[in-house]
Parts: structure tokens; C-alpha cells; sequence
């Protein structure tokens, strides 16, 4: 996928990615479920799709942006370390772009 | 997880399958159903022509001329999985040169929604009754109405429908030109 540079921050933390892929598969299953149900009382198959596109639409609504929610567990990453102090041993787990951009003081390992 | 475009991914997938798994139980439910019914149909003023049969092999062969009167209710064949019906009507008989032959004379596509109560008086044929010989005189022909169920998701089923007639040609040729109009062709 192409990672596009959002003008705000985009991430969520580990545990709010868990909620929302949770919240967003129990809502479609259950508008699914709904829809599958009123579709065979009407004998419209239509009204289950309108039924999962509309749990789609909830879904995305309250998964796809990142709302503050998703940001309650914020990982713990540990002090930064002194370059001159210790050049080899790299405590500081230089991430990929979740992490805010002023604690990178050791040398970057990816290139992203 | 950690970004718009791989939520909007995920989402999609997960969408995309539950709508599969939907569709599934939409066949399951609908697996055991016959789709029979009944109709009614009428031959009217049967007669034979001979004549050259110029898109065969230009031979003389017999030509049957006959108006339809047909009466049927299909809204019982509309459930969840049943998208349109494809109607033919057939004609089946017994010659000398062959066991089996069977002429569709006229045919109709009725969608989901469309008006499912046909009912049609005196109607020329669609398709010419050419026959592969000479044999239509005094021959005992059946008519039936078929449909062919095409569904949402399942099979592609051909039904016969209950309340086929049989109607029996004249012994002598029409040779006059005053007789019967022609086939309407393709409507």
C-alpha cells in the first residue's frame, strides 16, 4: 500500500487498533445478521445488502478516523540514551512513523 | 491498523466477506424449492402450410400456423434468490424421422418486479413451426410453458409447468393466401 503523509496524525495504539477491529466486525456481523433476517421476511434479497452497506457506513464512522479513544494506551517507549554515552547499544527502539518525531536521537535503522 | 488507508483495507475485506457469507445462506435457504405452478394455454385455429423453407436446406418442408392464448400468475415463482424468469413456450411431437421433436414458438423474459400476471389472447406465434420433414398433418402436438429460474446465487433450474395441451393438425394443406397472419418475429 502507499503511505500517504497525512497533515495530522493518523495512528492508533496497539490496544485501540484491537477495539476498533473489534467494534467494526461486531457491527457488521450484527447489521449482517439483521439484514439477512429482514431480507427472508421480505423476500428482497436488496434489503440485506442495504442492511451491510449501512453497517458498513456505522462501522467506518467509528473505526476509520482516529478518534481519542483509540489513543489511551499509548505505548511506553523508554528514556532516550545519550548518543556519546553509548553509540552500539541501541535502547532507543527507533519505530516506524507512529512515533512522534522528537525521539529519534539515534541514527534511523529504516528508511521510510 | 495504524493507518486510514490499512483500515479502510481491512474494513473492505471483512465487508466483502461477510456479504459472501450472506450470499451462501441466501442459496442454502432457497436450495429445495421447485418453483412449480400451473398455467393455462390455448392452440387456436391450427393449420399447415407447405412451403420452401428458405433458411434450412431449401427444400419444401411443413410450416404450422397457430395463435396462442395463454393465462399464467408467476408472482408465487418471485422469492429472495429468483432474479427473472426466462418463459418459453414449446411445442413437442412425433415423426416418422425422428422420436422427439420439440419447436419453441414463443418465448418472454419477466424481471423481478415487472407485472407477473400474463395474460395474452390469440397472440401469433413468436418463432416459425418449421418442421425438419413433411409430417405436421394430422400430427398430435403438445404445447407446454417452461421457465428457466435465473437466481441470485444457486442454480440455473428448468421447470415444466403443470396444464400443457395437445391439439392435433388439419390432414389437408392451407393453400390459399388468404389464410392465417404470419409470425410476428422478434417483438
Amino acid at each position: 500500500m502507499i503511505d500517504i503523509e497525512w497533515p495530522f496524525a493518523t495512528h492508533m495504539d496497539f490496544r485501540g487498533q484491537k477495539m476498533a477491529e473489534r467494534l467494526f466486525q461486531v457491527i457488521i456481523v450484527f447489521f449482517g445478521l439483521i439484514g439477512f433476517i429482514v431480507g427472508y421476511m421480505m423476500q428482497q434479497f436488496s434489503m440485506t445488502i442495504y442492511s451491510v452497506l449501512f453497517g458498513v457506513l456505522v462501522s467506518a464512522f467509528l473505526t476509520i478516523p482516529p478518534w481519542p479513544i483509540y489513543r489511551n494506551n499509548p505505548v511506553e517507549w523508554q528514556k532516550p540514551v545519550d548518543a556519546k554515552k553509548d553509540s552500539n547499544g541501541n535502547k532507543n527502539n527507533s519505530s516506524n512513523k507512529s512515533t512522534p518525531k522528537d525521539t529519534r536521537k539515534a541514527k534511523p535503522k529504516k528508511d521510510q | 491498523m495504524h493507518s486510514f488507508l490499512s483500515r479502510a483495507n481491512t474494513l473492505f475485506a471483512f465487508t466483502i466477506t461477510v456479504l459472501a457469507v450472506l450470499t451462501t445462506g441466501v442459496f442454502v435457504s432457497t436450495f429445495f424449492e421447485e418453483y412449480r405452478g400451473t398455467v393455462s394455454i390455448g392452440a387456436v385455429r391450427p393449420i399447415v402450410k407447405h412451403m420452401t423453407d428458405f433458411s434450412a436446406n431449401r427444400k419444401k418442408n411443413d410450416l404450422g400456423v397457430l395463435q396462442l392464448t395463454l393465462d399464467m400468475d408467476l408472482n408465487p415463482l418471485f422469492d429472495w434468490n429468483v432474479k427473472q424468469l426466462f418463459l418459453y413456450l414449446v411445442a413437442e411431437y412425433v415423426t416418422p424421422a425422428n422420436t422427439l421433436n420439440q419447436v419453441v414458438l414463443w418465448d418472454k423474459i419477466v424481471r423481478r418486479g415487472e407485472e407477473a400476471r400474463l395474460s395474452f389472447h390469440e397472440i401469433a406465434t413468436k418463432y416459425y413451426f418449421w418442421d425438419d420433414g413433411e409430417h405436421l398433418r394430422s400430427n398430435n402436438v403438445t404445447l407446454s410453458l417452461n421457465w428457466n429460474i435465473i437466481s441470485n446465487a444457486g442454480r440455473l433450474m428448468h421447470v415444466r409447468a403443470n396444464g400443457s395441451t395437445s391439439f392435433v393438425f388439419p390432414d389437408q394443406y392451407i393453400t390459399s393466401r388468404t389464410a392465417s397472419p404470419k409470425p410476428s418475429g422478434q417483438q
